[in-house]
């Protein structure tokens, strides 16, 4: 663990991205909430993206495993494991948490990547990509 | 104890209290308690505690029994009305309730992490203060305090360090570049909040923008001295509320368990060397 968080040399990007969340098709608004409760509607599915586009965070396993395995403790492998969940069933859950959290009853969802580019002193969007939604 | 060390005893108590039920509070307003989000999955981070409960499988544990998420709420809630009981009563800590509530309280904070995607690092110097729940002598409370203070020391001086180190504090556009990435869903969004008008001028202004990030470098760069002597701890108390403030404003970054460690500096020791 170590503090140097905002520490790293940052160049200007091509691209940035922010995430919209609609629900019921209606957009909602990130300044409508407090800077926590927005982070909180969107963790799961940050967390299940993370997720899908480590493969599972390959890296960490593997190296856990060297380590796990020179130690002879191979066997506690298994604890590393997600339980099963692919698309459909996160899905499933996001929808339930969407509708506690908002407490209201959301009958569709859609999360959407969209791709700004910053010219000229304003985000221009570039294009905007549907990540996850419901059935 | 003297009654001045009692005194500030409980004003760390009640600062911490206050604190730790405050959280609560907006974990709940903010729908991020366990029983809130029933979490279905766990994040890898490099951090080896978080690494040694997943291998110990207690994250998949909660996960593939989500009956007990009510319950580690239900203990962090009520556990210290516990020990505050027993305070009163007997006017001592019991170490046999210190003791698990600190393990409680790490775990806690661990599966926070795992499963609710919360930041671990600035919650350190927070955690530490729980240690004030086993001191019942005198010289150990102030061994707490000591601890707290200098990992709160620490925390801010290195990361001036890393900044220094790393360079971005001499590189002009870098508070700019770091503003649009961090602002793009609020200064993107249908409404503008009251603050986005700043961030915009602070975007505007490049040169402006790494003034303020040197100066937030000089500030954590200042806790320095805190190594050498306490003279100046109100003044890095000071420093620190005003880091906290500003970082919220023009970060968006909510860091008020950094705040509440500040107490270790407001509280001196009657007889300690400046």
């Amino acid at each position: 663990m170590h503090y140097g968080m905002y520490s790293e040399i940052r160049e200007s990007k091509a691209s940035y991205i922010s995430y919209e969340l609609e629900v019921n098709g209606q957009t909602l608004c990130p300044t409508d909430f407090r800077i926590r409760r927005w982070e909180g509607l969107l963790a799961p599915f940050h967390a299940f993206e993370r997720s899908k586009d480590s493969s599972d965070f390959a890296t960490h396993k593997s190296a856990l495993r060297k380590s796990l395995s020179a130690v002879g403790l191979a066997s506690l492998e298994k604890n590393m494991l997600q339980t099963e969940c692919d698309s459909s069933c996160f899905v499933h859950y996001y929808k339930n948490y969407l509708s506690k959290a908002l407490n209201a009853d959301v009958r569709q969802f859609k999360v959407m990547a969209c791709e700004f580019a910053f010219e000229n002193g304003r985000y221009r969007l570039l294009h905007r990509k549907t990540r996850l939604q419901s059935i | 104890m003297t009654t001045a060390d009692n005194s500030k005893r409980h004003l760390v108590l009640v600062c911490f209290l206050f604190f730790y039920y405050g959280q609560f509070l907006f974990s709940f307003l903010n729908h991020k308690l366990f029983c809130q989000v029933d979490p279905i999955l766990f994040t890898y981070k490099p951090d080896l505690a978080e690494l040694a409960l997943i291998v110990l499988g207690v994250p998949k544990f909660f996960i593939t029994h989500p009956i007990l998420f009510p319950c580690l709420d239900a203990i962090a809630f009520f556990f210290p009305f516990f020990i505050g009981g027993y305070y009163l009563r007997f006017q001592r800590f019991s170490i046999a309730l210190g003791i698990p509530f600190i393990v409680f309280f790490y775990l806690y904070l661990l599966l926070q992490s795992l499963l609710l995607q919360y930041s671990l690092e600035s919650q350190i110097p927070y955690f530490l203060l729980s240690f004030l729940f086993i001191s019942n002598r005198e010289e150990r409370f102030w061994q707490v305090v000591s601890l707290v203070r200098f990992v709160l020391l620490y925390v801010m001086f290195t990361a001036a360090v890393w900044k220094l180190a790393r360079g971005s504090v001499f590189y002009a556009e870098e508070m700019q570049h770091l503003l649009i990435e961090q602002h793009v869903a609020h200064l993107t969004a249908s409404k503008a909040d009251l603050i986005a008008p700043l961030h915009t001028f602070l975007i505007a202004h490049p040169s402006l923008a790494q003034g303020l990030y040197g100066m937030a470098t000089l500030l954590e760069f200042a806790f320095l001295i805190g190594f050498f002597t306490r003279k100046y701890d109100r003044w890095l108390l000071l420093l620190l509320i005003a880091f906290v403030l500003t970082d919220h404003m023009i970060m968006r970054l909510p860091y008020w368990s950094m705040l509440v460690s500040g107490i270790v500096l407001w509280t001196k020791r009657d007889s300690s060397p400046e």
